[in-house]
């Protein structure tokens, strides 16, 4: 059977004889999905937030423009900024919503999500009429999710650290009645998100959300980190116009200790189970779990650089978008005494014209156990013209162990990271001048006991106390010692409940150690 | 089976209006249709982005020299198929008669919206296409302007996009730079070899050249190296690139030059001489055949039929080759090469000849290997990927016949399952109709000429690799593959975290052709962007044990360093240049790439069902100092009216 126009028969629609010639393999199966449309979509019972029952199909979908996720109130993911940027779209959409537009939001976590809880939710973010959230029974949603392609199996994502509560942070975006669809993340710009759903499905051909950017020329971005800010964070927050679905960030970078908003940025749902006090009034104010949108290095330190830009605060100069730079760090080998302080220089060059602001960070140095360090600047300027120098200071504590160990620094600027060679920092063993020192009394109730550190310091000299709050603030404290070996710093009345970490006792000559204590409520 | 229908090249001249650098703005009344209903709008006669960014990049310095001009529209019987041989050549087609748009002689012929393809006709386009000559794609859409009429599938709005051509991205055919019914794309093809700004830029190796139409060469600057043959263009519409590509939209592009020239006589010392012809020049695909292998399934009236709502992976459930079901293709007793494209939707294929007989790979993804590979089965073939192979059929008797067999068993949308034996597939061993037999060839003759082709049963070099060795490597990057695409590791040298990397399409078997998890670029990754003129690493990791992700990087092939952390387990027929690479479950991949040449947009992003980003764009600029740096470019609107650009700046109104 050759495949000959000689052959062909202009068939009828409908009747197709699909008997073939001689040298035929098989009788061909005909492909027999020809269900209509509507079938796919099951027409199950959902509940909304206001109590009502609603069918999928008949009620929700049919003939209707639509967008649905699928979200649980308590995700520490990206749903957060998934309905905080669906309500953005809501916003832009006006009043299409519930009239010929409705957005659905369905939880994948029933037995939790139970309407007042949905209802709760989405009055945090501001959702508005004609957006519904929706329950029902976990095996009709796990259906609906599977029908509408937003579920992911979990035997897939694998992936360590991948979201593995089962959705996606997808949003469909349909036509029912054309029978036009197509999914985009639901994290997308919402312009472009309110564009899809009145302009693109539409299909009426409408320019609601034409673009506004003039001539489609390149344009210079201040800071990658304005970008990432626009993209992940400005759904709920805004620098210095006031409290949106989460707090205003003008400021930021002196309302808290940069490690703890590193930290934060980083890993909000981990600062948050560790019964971190502050996570925890963030959460009792604002109502919504700040998500952990899972921020890497490189867009952190954009980020920060951003904030700090915006709020005016520190050096830091908007980035450069070329060139790039380096860094070396001297010296090859710093040898320090266990309770000493060894210091290193870095030093950065500028390539082909880089100018900006550069994080310095280290790596390597968890392994000498205790010791702690800090930077001269959190930021260097790197500049076109000559180099800039950094200082890093490093302090063992007395039981540091001796050994060398392995030092790497490197900077990130934007999302470019260099590291330096490696370095070595060879701690040895204590010196005889050894320090001790205690809290006494050894539990103190806040606000209420009066305590001091006391110990003994084989010389004498100015003793240090440095203390890290439970809040991430720091104090000082000192004293001299009496030098016949004893001191005693305070006394001083505990301010916080908490533990208090990091707390160096330190004296001139160079020894040192750390205390930990905490302190508790108590009644007067 | 029928051979591709070569379309015709013109002069320039015939193209009215003529091409211009710019996109042509002049306004036309628009049908009521694509504005629900309105009359007396207008809109620009064509659809590509207005403005002197989305200009083709030197275009007065690369005039075209040929013009294609092509239609997408339905389904319609075709009364000018060329598919360039005679007809002994074509299994005794007579191309005088008119020939349908079915699938086979006993199918019911397709109506104007079951199928879309350029010209609305059947078989599948073929570009002829040589290097240093360059080639302006006029692209009219002639599909319906109500967008329902469509029998269930497929949108009306098209995106075209040459695989994987090396010229800039204002004619990639980027996915959110689609354009409607009544209008028309102009797509400037170069044809440039990659490298030709940097390397032998006075154009003196005649390795580096193109057939001159006269036994002799034209010498192209560029890297002789990187000379590709085989490519497909198809449509690369936004969210429907899938749908479109089942639908009909897709062809492909034989690639001519010095060292790959289509004709098997010259012995120049530069031609390889590979099997094709030696009436013309360049060009003669008498012993050359493209096929296109892609499944379909049909509705009960026989119409073709897709599930637009199967968001896991559309599978067909009959193998078509040339939209032929059941074909079969006469040959000669002598070497035949074959352009293999898999253009389906989901599926993967591996191939073997019924008699498990020697086919020798010379090619992978359209570019020649370093050394030929005779296989008796080859490697899995993904959506996008191209393999060349050579077959001698004068082992074969006159009279007897041997069948292209698929063994590779899928019934999941996601992923390839089992691989069968030869024997398992021609046993009926699968309840997967697309595994066992699917083209069969027929031995009616012996050649009326001798063969001179050269392409032995044993390994003999092609094109060797660029040597990459003095070429210091700018950065590497791993990116790994989970979770839909997110970056998990937190390696801060080596890793990107965040959004993820930019630039890569992730061909998810669930999205299709170009679908799946687009990772896009970030602003905030601008500056890390790859700088042009410099060589990177790339590492991709598929962290999933149950998905096997087809990646295709536009715009560079990237060499393929190693496979699972080892250069030993990196196959033969993956030793050459590649742009569609797979990561199998748990697997990885460390490639090579080049980011040079042109300027403007770079790489484009945003595909399909799921796209991290509203696609980023960045263009390569030149400061005052002459250095290249990249800068994002505003988003493209489109709608019929005409193109706006979208500032991802607005999206901070208000919150700063």
């Amino acid at each position: 059977m050759t495949f000959s126009p000689a052959h062909f028969k202009a068939a009828a629609l409908g009747a197709v004889a699909l008997t073939v010639g001689a040298a035929a393999f098989w009788v061909p199966r005909v492909a027999h999905d020809t269900r209509p449309r509507t079938d796919h979509f099951p027409n199950v019972t959902l509940i909304t937030q206001d109590g009502k029952k609603v069918r999928f199909y008949d009620d929700l979908i049919k003939g209707k423009i639509v967008a649905i996720d699928f979200i649980y109130s308590s995700c520490e993911f990206s749903c957060p900024l998934e309905t905080a940027r669906l309500a953005q779209v809501n916003n832009l959409l006006g009043d299409r919503v519930g009239k010929d537009i409705f957005l659905y939001s369905i939880t994948i976590d029933p037995d939790h999500d139970t309407p007042a809880v949905l209802k709760a939710y989405a009055s945090k973010f501001h959702a508005g009429r004609g957006w519904t959230f929706l329950t029902g029974r976990k095996q009709d949603i796990d259906l609906l999710a599977d029908r509408l392609g937003l579920s992911e199996d979990g035997s897939i994502t694998a992936a360590p650290g991948a979201d593995t509560d089962g959705h996606t942070p997808h949003l469909l975006i349909g036509n029912e009645a054309t029978g036009q669809w197509l999914r985009d993340t639901a994290t997308d710009n919402p312009r472009f998100l309110a564009h899809l759903i009145a302009d693109f499905v539409d299909t009426r051909g409408s320019t609601t959300f034409s673009g506004r950017g003039g001539s489609g020329q390149s344009f210079d971005i201040d800071s990658p980190g304005q970008y990432l800010f626009a993209k992940e964070c400005a759904a709920c927050h805004t620098v210095g116009h006031g409290d949106g679905i989460g707090p205003d960030l003008a400021g930021i970078d002196t309302r808290r200790d940069p490690d703890w908003l590193a930290r934060y940025i980083v890993e909000p749902d981990k600062v948050l189970a560790s019964g971190d006090p502050i996570a925890r009034q963030l959460l009792a104010r604002y109502g919504v779990m700040m998500p952990n949108l899972r921020v890497g290095d490189q867009d952190l330190t954009a980020l920060l650089d951003f904030l700090r830009t915006k709020t005016g605060h520190g050096s830091a100069r908007p980035f450069s978008a070329k060139g790039d730079f380096g860094l070396a760090a001297d010296p090859g080998r710093a040898q320090v005494v266990a309770g000493a302080e060894a210091r290193f220089t870095v030093t950065f060059n500028s390539v082909e014209g880089f100018e900006g602001s550069v994080r310095p960070q280290i790596l390597g140095l968890e392994a000498a156990r205790g010791a702690i360090g800090s930077w001269s600047a959190p930021t260097v300027e790197v500049s076109a013209a000559g180099v800039t120098k950094a200082t890093y200071t490093v302090l063992t504590l007395l039981d540091t162990p001796p050994g060398d160990y392995p030092i790497v620094f490197q900077a990130a600027a934007g999302s470019i990271m260099h590291r330096a060679g490696a370095v070595t920092l060879s701690v040895s063993g204590p010196p005889k001048d050894a320090i001790t020192a205690a809290l006494q009394p050894d539990a103190a109730v806040v606000g209420v006991t009066s305590c001091i550190i006391a110990g003994k310091a084989t010389a004498g000299g100015w003793v240090k106390d440095i203390s890290t709050f439970p809040d991430g603030s720091v104090h000082h404290l000192s004293s001299k010692s009496n030098g016949a070996g004893s001191y005693s710093i305070g006394p001083f009345v505990l301010q916080q409940i908490g533990l208090y970490h990091d707390v160096l006792i330190d004296t001139e000559t160079g020894g040192r150690t750390a205390l930990v204590y905490r302190a508790v409520a108590g009644e007067h | 089976m029928p051979r591709f229908d070569v379309l015709p090249r013109n002069a320039v001249a015939t193209l009215s209006p003529a091409p211009t650098a710019e996109s042509n703005q002049t306004q036309q009344l628009l049908d009521p249709n694509l504005v629900g209903g309105r009359t007396g709008l207008t809109g620009p006669v064509e659809g590509r982005p207005p403005g002197p960014i989305w200009a083709h990049q030197l275009f007065s310095a690369m005039p075209p020299q040929v013009a294609i001009e092509v239609k997408t529209q339905g389904a319609q019987a075709n009364t000018s198929y060329n598919p360039g041989v005679p007809r002994s050549l074509n299994s005794g087609i007579d191309p005088t008669v008119p020939f349908p748009a079915a699938f086979h002689p006993h199918f019911p012929v397709q109506e104007p919206n079951s199928a879309w393809t350029f010209n609305g006709t059947f078989p599948p386009k073929l570009v002829i296409a040589r290097y240093g000559e360059p080639i302006l794609f006029r692209h009219h859409n002639g599909l319906p302007t109500d967008v329902t009429q469509n029998n269930g599938f497929g949108r009306h709005t098209l995106s075209t996009h040459e695989h994987n051509g090396h010229h800039g991205a204002e004619n990639d055919g980027f996915t959110g730079a689609y354009f409607y019914p009544n209008q028309f794309y102009d797509y400037h093809w170069p044809w440039t070899l990659a490298g030709w700004t940097s390397i032998n830029t006075t154009a003196s190796d005649p390795r580096a050249g193109a057939p001159d139409g006269k036994g002799g060469i034209t010498k192209v600057p560029g890297d002789w190296r990187e000379t590709m043959s085989s490519h497909w263009f198809h449509d690369h519409m936004f969210s429907f690139t899938n749908q479109n590509v089942y639908k009909g939209i897709a062809g492909m592009t034989n690639i001519y030059s010095a060292l790959d020239r289509g004709n098997e006589a010259i012995n120049d010392g530069v031609n390889l001489r590979l099997p094709s012809g030696t009436a013309k020049d360049f060009g003669n695909l008498d012993y050359d055949v493209n096929l296109v292998i892609a499944e379909k399934a049909w509705d009960n009236s026989g119409q073709l039929h897709m599930n637009t709502l199967a968001f896991r992976g559309f599978l067909g459930d009959q193998m078509t080759v040339n939209f032929a079901w059941k074909p079969v293709f006469q040959v000669e007793r002598r070497k035949y090469r074959f352009r293999i494209l898999n253009a389906s939707v989901s599926r993967f294929f591996v191939l073997a000849l019924s008699d498990g007989s020697t086919m020798v790979q010379i090619a992978n993804d359209g570019n020649l290997l370093p050394m030929t590979v005779p296989l008796n089965q080859l490697d899995q073939l993904g959506i996008a990927e191209r393999y060349d192979i050579v077959i001698d059929f004068s082992r074969f008797g006159l009279g007897s016949t041997v069948d292209l067999v698929n063994l590779q068993e899928q019934t999941n949308g996601q992923g390839p399952g089992a691989i069968l034996t030869i024997a398992q597939a021609l046993a009926g061993g699968s309840s997967d109709p697309c595994v066992g037999p699917f083209l069969r060839f027929q031995i009616v003759r012996d050649p009326a000429q001798p063969d001179l082709s050269i392409c032995p049963n044993t390994p003999i070099p092609l094109i060797p690799n660029p040597d990459l060795s003095q070429i210091p490597v700018a950065r590497q990057r791993t990116f790994t593959f989970g979770d839909n695409g997110k970056i998990t590791s937190n390696d801060p040298i080596t890793a990107y975290t965040g959004s993820g990397p930019w630039g890569i399409g992730v061909n998810n078997t669930g999205g299709g052709v170009s679908g799946g998890s687009q990772l896009s670029a970030d602003y905030g990754r601008v500056s890390a962007a790859p700088r042009a003129g410099t060589l990177e690493i790339w590492t991709l990791i598929n962290t999933n044990k149950n998905w096997d992700h087809p990646i295709h990087i536009h715009f560079e092939e990237g060499q393929i360093l190693m496979r699972n952390g080892s250069a030993a387990n990196v196959p033969a027929w993956e030793k050459g240049r590649k742009d569609v690479y797979r990561l199998h479950p748990g697997g990885s991949v460390t490639i090579a790439l080049r980011f040079r040449d042109w300027s403007g947009m770079f790489m484009e992003h945003c595909h399909n069902t799921m796209h991290e980003d509203n696609s980023m764009l960045l263009r390569w600029e030149i400061d005052d100092a002459g250095t290249p740096f990249m800068r994002p470019l505003p988003t493209p609107i489109v709608s019929p009216t005409g193109v706006t650009f979208e500032s991802p700046d607005d999206i901070l109104s208000g919150a700063l």
